[in-house]
């Protein structure tokens, strides 16, 4: 059960990045293991060069709201 | 009346059934069996274009209850088929078909699952919550898939609209 108290969280900072933090692990499609970790910054704007993962193409971007 | 537009397939063997509003788009199902699970056809999916057994597998790989199965056998029936909801596996890190621990029905594990779809969303699972840019907390949950795309129509959320614009990454 719960060892810690530490929330899970998915912070949404929209159309740039999705911030998940807590105690995760990141899997590609067919399940292997990308990631283990406590941070992560996963691309949602479409535009990275790095995918999964931000790398800060957002800005500049026409994609904000 | 509103329209679900539930849909019901059946082979020889089982009942595939189809609950459109429950999908989130992670595109298991037709990454894993295009021959069956095809949603540029109409009917998208088709029943005899893969065997029972495979349907099954990718059936309950689908992390909502859009795709659930049943057995037509009535014998059969009574056994516990459907998938387990809130049932979480977390496997070995570098190896995914070692478990590591397996959640009771209902209980809750610490350890996110998150999951990059190919050229769709990203799925997280577990028990954490969504957050705002401005602190807002929009929802709690078990299941998520995010639009990695740019392109939804109703974000944070996928909506499936990665595979209209041909998103790859």
């Amino acid at each position: 059960m719960n060892q810690n108290n530490k929330i899970n969280e998915v912070y949404i900072k929209e159309n740039s990045y999705l911030k998940i933090t807590g105690n995760f692990i990141l899997k590609d499609f067919s399940g292997n293991i990308i990631k283990k970790g406590n941070e992560v910054f996963i691309c949602c704007c479409g535009n990275s060069q790095n995918m999964p993962f931000c790398d800060g193409s957002h800005k500049g971007t026409a994609m904000r709201k | 009346m509103e329209r679900d537009n539930n849909r019901e397939y059946s082979n020889k063997d089982i009942e595939v059934f189809w609950r459109p509003k429950k999908c989130i788009h992670a595109s298991t199902c037709y990454i894993e069996l295009i021959e069956v699970f095809n949603p540029s056809r109409r009917p998208w999916v088709n029943i005899e274009g893969a065997t029972t057994k495979k349907i099954i597998q990718v059936v309950n790989k689908c992390p909502t209850e859009a795709l659930m199965w049943r057995w037509l056998d009535e014998e059969k029936k009574t056994q516990v088929t459907s998938k387990d909801k809130n049932h979480i596996k977390i496997r070995k890190p570098g190896d995914y078909n070692e478990l590591i621990k397996e959640s009771e029905p209902g209980e809750s594990t610490d350890i996110l699952d998150v999951r990059i779809m190919k050229d769709g969303p990203v799925v997280v699972e577990g028990n954490f919550r969504i957050m705002t840019s401005e602190g807002n907390e929009i929802k709690t949950g078990e299941f998520a898939s995010f639009c990695r795309c740019g392109r939804s129509n109703s974000m944070p959320f996928c909506d499936g609209m990665h595979r209209k614009v041909g998103f790859i990454g």
